[in-house]
């Protein structure tokens, strides 16, 4: 069983494929971390780089990630009798006042393809949802989204809260959404700034090295 | 009034300018459905309609971009469809007398479309559907479709309105520029959407809300090469820059409307703004073209 099949059909958002592949290698005996590591965790990785690079665009990478979702369906229960942990726990949400999903859900998706688990609470989400959200499921770090320039300030919101909560430093904080800028990150306080879904993922894993 | 299809035949044709980021001037706040103002606040519509029409624009839009059944739903509005189109409607007509055209603004979703998003094509179809049906009934010249940035759902918002009006179609789509030139969200070309809308049913094809007006005669430029259809720009006054909480768009009425000169000298025949312009924006481009 040759996983770079499996790579490929994930990177192809092959969703039939995925699934068929990962069900022989499942069948071939190969242990469920491996497969989730280097067949599909590599492939989003992959899609990630490819959609830096103007490569690839929002329909391939979404067409890939339900690839990977479809060889999960298979491999979480397995994942969980082995006792492999998720990479780590994200809060992800559109903010308050903003209605506006394909991004954040893009970002959800593409971090779920890294191998993290995702608490996604949709969009419109007050600051108090996402806080109240981390602290209760663990969860260390909250990526929050908006496409409009009118309610990226409720970003600082949800970031004043965490301080006043106790909470800064050991939830991390990354934004991002059409106008949002490296200087408006700095200027609320947020720990990082992703310019797009795949640097989402690459923050994310940086927030887990460094914990 | 002339019909738009004859009116391009005769002269360069000016569109209004933004109606959403005027109503955040007035107190729209975010998250609050910009098309309920039809119903809630229909002064400070009809005073930004009189604004543009005052300015010399040709035709205005009516304030309807968001009034499909998806986007309402979102709101807990999808009840009040009719009603908010109609009122639109009428606000725009009102607005603009016998002194120019009125023309109904359809824009996307906001749902992504089966195998990508969740969302079954019918579904989008049937949204369409039901805001053309309610446009038809109105009193307007034209139709608008507009800030697409999947092709797949402009088709579907030309065909509903092709199965219900016979009224001309403009149809334009917003592109981002990166790394391998101007795209829309999902990839496409600005060559490839001009023949998709073409294809499609609409008239006068072309693109609104990018950033600028320098973006937009680039783009009018690119879909140039591939269709001989009439073309439009409505592009932003600028990328948006924050200053003191408050989005500011760059491009002053007077550099818009210089900007506006190469978004025609690159042939688009109808020219107009989106986020960020104002009625000042549209008079400056009206003395250019010497309409006053």
């Amino acid at each position: 069983m040759d996983l770079n099949r499996l790579k490929q059909a994930v990177i192809a958002g092959d969703m039939a494929g995925a699934r068929k592949l990962t069900e022989q290698a499942i069948e071939a005996g190969i242990e469920p971390g491996v497969i989730l590591d280097e067949a599909l965790v590599a492939g989003m990785d992959e899609v990630g780089e490819l959609f830096k690079a103007n490569e690839v665009y929002v329909p391939e990478v979404l067409l890939a990630a339900k690839s990977m979702q479809q060889a999960m369906q298979l491999l979480k229960p397995l994942l969980v009798k082995d006792g492999i942990e998720p990479k780590g726990k994200i809060v992800v949400g559109t903010v308050r006042g903003d209605l506006h999903d394909i991004g954040k859900n893009l970002v959800a998706m593409m971090l779920e393809g890294a191998g993290f688990e995702i608490i996604d609470l949709g969009n419109d989400v007050p600051p108090e949802r996402f806080v109240k959200a981390a602290a209760e499921q663990g969860a260390t770090i909250i990526g929050m989204s908006a496409l409009l320039t009118t309610t990226m300030y409720a970003m600082k919101e949800t970031i004043d809260l965490l301080k006043a909560e106790g909470l800064d430093g050991k939830v991390k904080t990354m934004v991002g959404g059409a106008p949002v800028t490296q200087a408006f990150a700095d200027e609320i306080g947020a720990s990082a700034y992703g310019d797009d879904a795949a640097t989402a993922v690459d923050l994310a894993k940086r927030f887990m090295a460094e914990q | 009034m002339t019909d738009l299809l004859e009116l391009i035949e005769l002269r360069t044709v000016l569109g209004d300018g933004a109606m959403g980021t005027m109503l955040l001037e007035h107190g729209l706040s975010p998250g609050d459905c910009p098309e309920a103002w039809n119903l809630e606040h229909p002064e400070i519509v009809s005073s930004i309609h009189q604004g543009y029409v005052d300015a010399g624009s040709d035709f205005i839009e009516t304030n309807t971009f968001g009034a499909n059944p998806i986007k309402l739903a979102r709101f807990d509005l999808d009840r009040k469809l009719e009603d908010i189109i109609r009122a639109g409607v009428d606000l725009a007509r009102q607005a603009a007398g016998k002194r120019c055209l009125v023309a109904a603004s359809i824009g996307p979703t906001g749902a992504l479309l089966q195998p990508y998003g969740d969302t079954p094509r019918e579904k989008v179809a049937d949204a369409f559907r039901a805001t053309v049906q309610a446009v038809a009934q109105a009193d307007i010249d034209f139709f608008l479709v507009e800030t697409m940035s999947d092709p797949e759902e402009a088709r579907l918002a030309i065909g509903a309105i092709r199965e219900f009006s016979d009224r001309p179609i403009v149809a334009t789509m917003a592109f981002t520029k990166g790394a391998k030139g101007y795209r829309t969200m999902m990839g496409t070309t600005p060559e490839q959407c001009a023949t998709v809308l073409a294809d499609a049913g609409a008239h006068i094809v072309g693109v609104n809300c990018c950033a600028g007006t320098g973006e937009a005669a680039e783009i009018v430029a690119e879909m140039r090469q591939v269709s001989s259809y009439p073309l439009i720009a409505q592009p932003n006054a600028g990328a948006p820059k924050l200053e003191r909480g408050r989005a500011v768009y760059p491009e002053s009425p007077q550099s818009f409307a210089r900007g506006m000169e190469q978004v025609l000298a690159e042939g688009a025949v109808i020219i107009g703004g989106c986020c960020g312009t104002t009625p000042e924006h549209i008079l400056e481009i009206a003395s250019l073209m010497g309409k006053c």
